[in-house]
């Protein structure tokens, strides 16, 4: 155990190195909510609330819908598929085999350290920078302990795709592909820049058999009090299915991996 | 000129070179229709739900976003790469062998590479162009497509002359990639909907300080008849040509500025 | 006579940042820098004939980068001049660049993705190199480098000694007057050494192209130049013939021998040597060949002690420039004697 959280500090720290970087970073996510909020505004000029299958959301809940979606996306976001195709490319996951440290919980413990690094060095700015501007809400306090369950849930979603995505490098070497195709299908279906309150039918029931949308809209709804206690529970067991789904799914594509790699080499 | 061929020299062997990976390639170009493609998607649910933004339709909303995109994507196919890579060219003293080559260095950084990644992004812009014209009342007389070309043209400029001064930074700083991205990806984001939406001072700052308005925004207002403008004279419309030209000069006097810092201090 | 490199008085300044210690010093550097003047090159002047194979040679550090890519017009020097050919390497760039092949080691100038040919018929474009003039040159590098043996390959597949060989050639291809050659011998075996040395030996002769050769390595100057300059801490310390260079300083050796049972140093008495240094079974004797030879050292040796293998090292650039510091005068003597003159 203490190993992984050596791999969980490490991370942090190197992370903390890039000041300029994240400087920046944050400079572009800022004027990334700018313009969203702006959209948002914009979209709601003639109308004071839309009527949607949870109610009826207003400027101010897609206000709310915006910061929260770009906190969660630093919360969740690391560079897992990148590290994963690295390591297949360069054969350092042949060494995989040989330590008595899961890869599957070695890089979970990384993307932890990386994500709780964003958290205190990017989201903080971030959301202080928002309050500023916006009218930012504060979720009841009895949702708060759903809604920590449930971006915490998100993030291990989010993290099994990214993994398993990136174990097919080893079959398909293009990690870029692949990380790209994944952000894009996520951007759609997660509901991170579009809530799926909006979507035209056909694409709200394809999302229902997606896991993306428990990583971004789901818990939002939960933060913005628009699902009742069942609702939310509902999610958080989601959410625990579709973990569940993806870990059988990373075990059986690492197997596949790894009995590719020892039969015909790196 | 022997130029020309030279550079038709150039592409024929990187173009050999791609051949050997034919399907990553495609995927290269394929990646950009997910992409834009999921980005043009988001904009047609939310117009489809909502009436307008900021009292543009759909389909203006849609040329807005492919102006900008199209230029991007023709400017990127020869700049993009050689301004990434000055980073660690510089860096690792690799831009040397530049130097001592009997070429402009600019247009030896160009015609080395071509990026074919924004062939995806052009064959997407013209595709959406097309579905465009056919809804929207653009009256196509010898003026209008002139000036079409060279708002376009102008637009082009813009986007090289900022990826190429964005690029220039490595000259004089370390990390010029993560100050390029900023430059370069998160400013123009503005750009996706119409600047009228935002603030006053933000619609200043993109018109006056980094003029990327220019790129897209008040070339459409022409083409779509879009009146009422309240901040900004109409004569801005025909802006695009001139910028791009001005800011060209602008990134050519900066580069030479950074290679004249490179020759005096050394990596 | 004909002078075709000249160089003046030649000086290059750096401006390094000095950074401040501790935590407050880092705030400080933020918003106000401290440069330290790091001087490279420090009032060089020397000339260079045409067809002319000089061995540029000094400590890492003693400025030899500095000059050789003042002279290929990479940098400005600080002040002072440089002038090739009538040119002036950095103003008349493109000109200029057309006249010169450089090699800098451990960096290619070749495209990394395509075959070596493929690269070589862009540098025939961009050179404008006539069509038999280009054959001519592969049928040389061909027979000289066997550089067909893997012109088809990528370069990135390429082991070092190829590559080099590679951007050797493609440095040569528009046959330039002058080759500029940044430690082109670096990090290869014997056998490509000796190979890459009887090419440049044989263009220079074919093709009275001017070599100038940066290396810190003493055999290729023996192979190779017949006139060295040797440069520390940004002056010419010597500018003249390599047998003057080593009759004076280069009778330096060092002689490492393996015993066959640990050896102290109080066991062994050696006259007329500089050092002796004893490390176990090893014995690392420095001394003058001028005033004891090694025959004599290892007869009195044997006397003592059982010998299971020994090797002995000419000088090598540090000693023969740590003994110019310890007598300068007669270099100067000698190289005006023996060079008519051209001394820095």
């Amino acid at each position: 155990m203490r190993l992984y959280f050596a791999f969980l500090a490490n991370e942090f720290q190197t992370n903390l190195a890039y000041k300029s970087d994240v400087f920046l970073k944050m400079l572009g996510r800022v004027m990334g909510l700018f313009v969203q909020a702006a959209l948002w505004t914009a979209l709601y000029h003639n109308t004071v609330s839309a009527e949607t299958n949870m109610g009826q959301i207003g400027l101010n809940d897609m206000i709310n819908y915006v910061v929260l979606s770009t906190c969660i996306s630093i919360m969740v976001n690391n560079n897992t598929i990148f590290q994963i195709g690295d390591k297949i490319r360069s054969g350092d996951i042949g060494l995989q085999l040989m330590k008595p440290v899961s890869l599957q919980t070695a890089m979970l413990f990384q993307a932890m350290g990386i994500n709780a690094s964003r958290l205190v060095f990017e989201l903080v700015p971030l959301v202080a920078v928002a309050a500023i501007f916006y009218p930012l809400e504060l979720p009841p306090v009895q949702v708060l302990p759903l809604f920590l369950i449930a971006l915490a849930n998100g993030f291990v979603i989010n993290f099994l795709l990214a993994y398993t995505l990136g174990l097919v490098g080893f079959w398909y070497i293009n990690i870029y592909h692949l990380s790209r195709l994944l952000t894009d299908v996520i951007k759609v279906f997660s509901g991170a820049w579009i809530p799926l309150w909006f979507f035209p039918q056909i694409l709200t029931d394809l999302s229902e058999w997606l896991p993306f949308r428990l990583i971004y809209f789901s818990p939002i709804t939960i933060y913005l009090g628009k699902t009742d206690a069942f609702d939310s529970l509902m999610i958080i067991l989601q959410q625990f299915m579709w973990i569940g789904i993806l870990v059988l799914v990373a075990k059986f594509v690492w197997h596949r991996g790894i009995s590719k790699l020892v039969i015909q080499g790196g | 000129m022997n130029s020309l061929r030279l550079y038709a020299q150039f592409l024929s062997v990187y173009f050999k070179s791609l051949m050997e990976y034919r399907f990553s390639f495609f995927m290269d170009i394929f990646i950009q229709f997910t992409t834009y493609g999921s980005t043009y998607m988001g904009i047609w649910i939310v117009l489809t739900r909502f009436e307008s933004i900021g009292g543009w339709s759909l389909y203006e909303v849609l040329f807005l976003y492919t102006f900008n995109l199209l230029s991007y994507g023709i400017c990127s196919l020869f700049v993009w790469s050689p301004m990434r890579q000055l980073e660690w060219m510089v860096q690792r003293g690799e831009f040397d062998g530049v130097l001592v080559k009997p070429m402009n260095p600019l247009v030896h950084l160009i015609f080395r590479q071509f990026n074919q990644h924004f062939l995806g992004h052009i064959l997407l812009s013209c595709i959406v162009f097309a579905i465009c014209f056919r809804h929207l009342d653009i009256v196509w007389n010898a003026a209008n497509i002139c000036y079409f070309v060279l708002a376009l043209a102008g637009a082009t400029a813009i986007q090289a002359a900022l990826l190429i001064i964005s690029g220039s930074m490595s000259f004089w700083f370390v990390k010029s990639n993560s100050f390029t991205d900023t430059m370069i990806y998160s400013f123009r984001g503005f750009l996706d909907y119409p600047i009228s939406i935002y603030s006053k001072w933000i619609q200043i700052f993109l018109t006056f300080v980094i003029p990327y308005a220019f790129v897209n925004y008040f070339p459409s207002q022409y083409f779509l008849g879009k009146e009422g403008s309240d901040l900004f004279h109409p004569f801005f419309r025909f802006g695009t040509p001139v910028i791009g030209a001005l800011l060209m000069m602008l990134a050519l006097f900066v580069w030479r500025k950074g290679i004249d810092r490179y020759q005096g201090t050394g990596s | 006579m004909s002078t075709l490199i000249k160089v003046d008085h030649l000086r290059k300044v750096f401006k390094r940042q000095v950074r401040s210690e501790g935590f407050a010093g880092t705030i400080k550097d933020l918003f106000y820098r401290r440069y330290t003047d790091k001087i490279a090159v420090n009032d060089i002047s020397f000339t260079i004939d045409r067809g002319e194979i000089v061995g540029y040679i000094g400590p890492n550090g003693a400025g030899k980068s500095t000059t050789i890519k003042m002279l290929s017009g990479i940098l400005v020097p600080t002040e002072g001049i440089v002038e090739v050919g009538g040119l002036v390497p950095h103003k008349n760039r493109k000109q200029y660049s057309r006249r010169i092949g450089v090699v800098f080691s451990q960096r290619t100038q070749l495209w990394w993705d395509i075959p070596v040919s493929e690269s070589f018929k862009l540098l025939k474009y961009m050179y404008r190199v006539p069509d038999q003039e280009y054959k001519r040159s592969l049928e040389l590098f061909s027979d000289v480098l066997r550089i067909d043996e893997f012109i088809s390959a990528p370069v990135r597949q390429l082991s070092l000694g190829q590559r080099m060989r590679a951007d050797l050639c493609a440095a040569l291809l528009h046959n330039p007057d002058i080759l500029y050659l940044d430690e082109p011998t670096i990090g290869l075996d014997v056998v490509v050494k000796e190979n890459i040395r009887d090419f440049i030996r044989q263009v220079n002769q074919e093709r009275k192209t001017t070599v100038i050769l940066t290396t810190h390595d003493m055999s290729d100057i023996e192979k190779l130049c017949s006139r060295v300059i040797v440069i520390d801490h940004g002056k010419i310390m010597y500018d003249g013939a390599l047998g003057e260079l080593k009759n004076i300083y280069g009778t330096g050796e060092t002689m490492v021998i393996e015993a066959a049972e640990p050896v102290r140093r109080d066991e062994l008495s050696l006259p007329g040597i500089a050092d002796l240094a004893c490390d176990g079974k090893t014995v690392t004797i420095k001394y003058d060949k001028t005033v004891v030879n090694s025959t004599a050292i290892l007869k009195t040796l044997m006397n003592k002690i059982t010998i299971t293998d020994f090797v002995v090292h000419p000088s090598d650039i540090e000693q023969i420039i740590r003994k110019m510091y310890e007598n300068p005068l007669p270099a100067a003597e000698a190289a005006a004697s023996s060079w008519g003159g051209k001394i820095g």
